[in-house]
């Protein structure tokens, strides 16, 4: 018998015993067995290869969904806050520039209040100083006739006490000078 | 030596089995000639719809498998007829 | 020309049965495809967050293919029909695949495919019972309860058509390769390669999609539709 290719099963059997297709009692033995060794096979590979990887594979996929998730409500967040701050920041700057402003203008004012407040007093000042030196000069005026007016009328107090001689007249104009300076310095 | 009458009926069912094999085989024209129309058709498809690839190839190798059918009794019958004879059993001397 | 599959009869008792060269490929695929479902449990507890090895990248893109191909027939209800067809799309992927091993593909055998069907009929008729209810009584009686037979006829025309498929474009190709096989090596040449290609990668491959859909379909068309 030619063995129709390379088989290693065909090969092991006993010759003279084979069959293509019977439909008889022992198919069904043999749908028995095959029966039992498919459901056997398929229910092992499923349940030991196909079921452990898919569940390994969705909870693969569940965590990346969950990751995704929380990453974009994170960014959202952060979307928010930042949003926040930038409002606060641009609300502060304007405040910041408002105060500025409101401070400068104040000291504006005051430089003028202050200016013109300085320049009048130092305008009073200088007419007070004047007025005083007013005053002082028409005192010493006042003082200065007042002692030739005295020396005057010494000296003719003394024309008329001595006798006219021209020693005696230079003596006493002498004497009386001599009494103005002295008189001067001790008023 | 002699040819038994057993042996002549032998003979001529096997002879009209192989025959009838290939008459049975006739059965694969009608299964080509709906298959390549599937095909033909599931062509046209694509290359109206390319997108729809994956379904029209999927449903072409479905529609085609269920018109296969008719060709693989034929083919088993042809089989049988041939290879797990039960008509020659059947004569009697 | 021997394209069956061998056989040892083995009786006990009064019992006896044959223990096929089906049944004894059935057990090596088994055992690898355990061998390798073992293996990637241990080394799932070592999987890293981002998939770095090969191995990872591998089982993670099956795993996530097969569950948007049950989604897509099924829709997201009944993702959880993904763990029983996930393991019969790779039986049957493996089995197809095992010719090139040389092993007499299980898929050669009416008893393999038959299982197959068996086990998708019971889950359509289940399916069907435990969602519609009265309605799924009702669906023989339509369009007129006078097609009740021919209703019942193609419920039970089902798995035959889904086990005969199979079996008979896998058993096809096994013949026709096994003829090409017993040409002399000079005159075959490298005829079987491209064959193998054929009938055992591409094929394969498609009627493994097409069992797993064409299964999925039908437990689909079972479920009467909610709004």
């Amino acid at each position: 018998m030619s063995s129709y290719y390379l088989t290693v099963v065909h090969g092991l059997l006993p010759e003279g015993y084979s069959f293509i297709l019977n439909l008889d009692k022992d198919l069904l033995i043999e749908i028995g067995f095959q029966l039992f060794n498919t459901i056997f096979l398929c229910l092992f590979l499923g349940y030991i290869l196909y079921k452990p990887v898919k569940n390994f594979l969705q909870a693969r996929k569940d965590r990346i969904a969950g990751d995704l998730k929380s990453s974009r409500e994170a960014k959202q967040e952060a979307e928010t806050v930042l949003k926040e701050y930038k409002t606060k920041l641009a609300e502060i700057a304007e405040e910041r520039t408002a105060i500025l402003e409101k401070a400068r203008e104040e000291a504006a004012a005051n430089r003028a209040i202050i200016i013109e407040e300085a320049n009048k007093e130092a305008t009073e000042l200088k007419e007070r100083a004047k007025l005083q030196i007013e005053r002082d000069k028409e005192e010493a005026q006042d003082e200065i006739r007042l002692q030739i007016i005295q020396v005057s009328t010494l000296i003719a107090s003394r024309f008329v006490k001595e006798s006219l001689n021209e020693s005696a007249q230079n003596k006493i104009v002498e004497n009386v000078i001599k009494d103005l300076g002295d008189v001067k310095w001790q008023s | 030596m002699e040819i038994t009458s057993i042996e002549t009926g032998r003979a001529f069912v096997l002879g009209c089995s192989a025959i009838g094999a290939g008459i049975a085989m006739i059965s694969g024209l009608g299964t080509g000639i709906g298959q390549g129309y599937a095909a033909g058709k599931g062509a046209e498809a694509v290359g109206r719809q390319p997108e729809a690839r994956g379904t029209i190839m999927s449903t072409m190798i479905l529609g085609q498998a269920v018109a296969e059918t008719t060709g693989i009794y034929g083919l088993v019958v042809a089989l049988i007829l041939l290879l797990a004879n039960p008509l020659v059993g059947q004569v009697n001397g | 020309m021997d394209f069956g599959s061998a056989y040892i009869p083995i009786t006990i008792g009064n019992f006896s049965f044959r223990l096929t060269e089906t049944v004894i490929d059935t057990w090596i695929i088994m055992l690898v495809l355990i061998i390798f479902a073992v293996i990637v449990r241990i080394k799932l507890n070592k999987f890293t967050e981002v998939p770095e090895s090969g191995f990872q990248n591998f089982i993670e893109t099956i795993v996530e293919m097969m569950d948007s191909f049950v989604i897509s027939n099924m829709g997201i209800k009944y993702s959880y029909f993904g763990c029983w067809f996930f393991g019969v799309f790779a039986f049957i992927l493996v089995s197809n695949l095992s010719g090139l091993i040389a092993l007499r593909p299980p898929t050669a055998d009416l008893a393999t495919t038959a299982a197959l069907a068996l086990t998708t009929f019971v889950l359509i008729h289940f399916m069907g019972l435990i969602t519609g209810k009265l309605g799924y009584f009702k669906g023989y009686l339509e369009p007129i309860p006078f097609l009740l037979p021919l209703n019942i006829i193609s419920e039970i025309a089902t798995p035959i058509s889904l086990s005969f498929r199979l079996f008979g474009n896998i058993l096809g190709g096994l013949i026709i390769m096994g003829l090409v096989y017993t040409l002399p090596v000079y005159v075959r040449f490298f005829i079987p390669g491209f064959l193998h290609m054929y009938f055992d990668v591409f094929a394969g491959c498609l009627q493994t999609f097409i069992f797993v859909m064409l299964s999925m379909t039908f437990i689909k068309d079972k479920i009467p539709d909610e709004i």
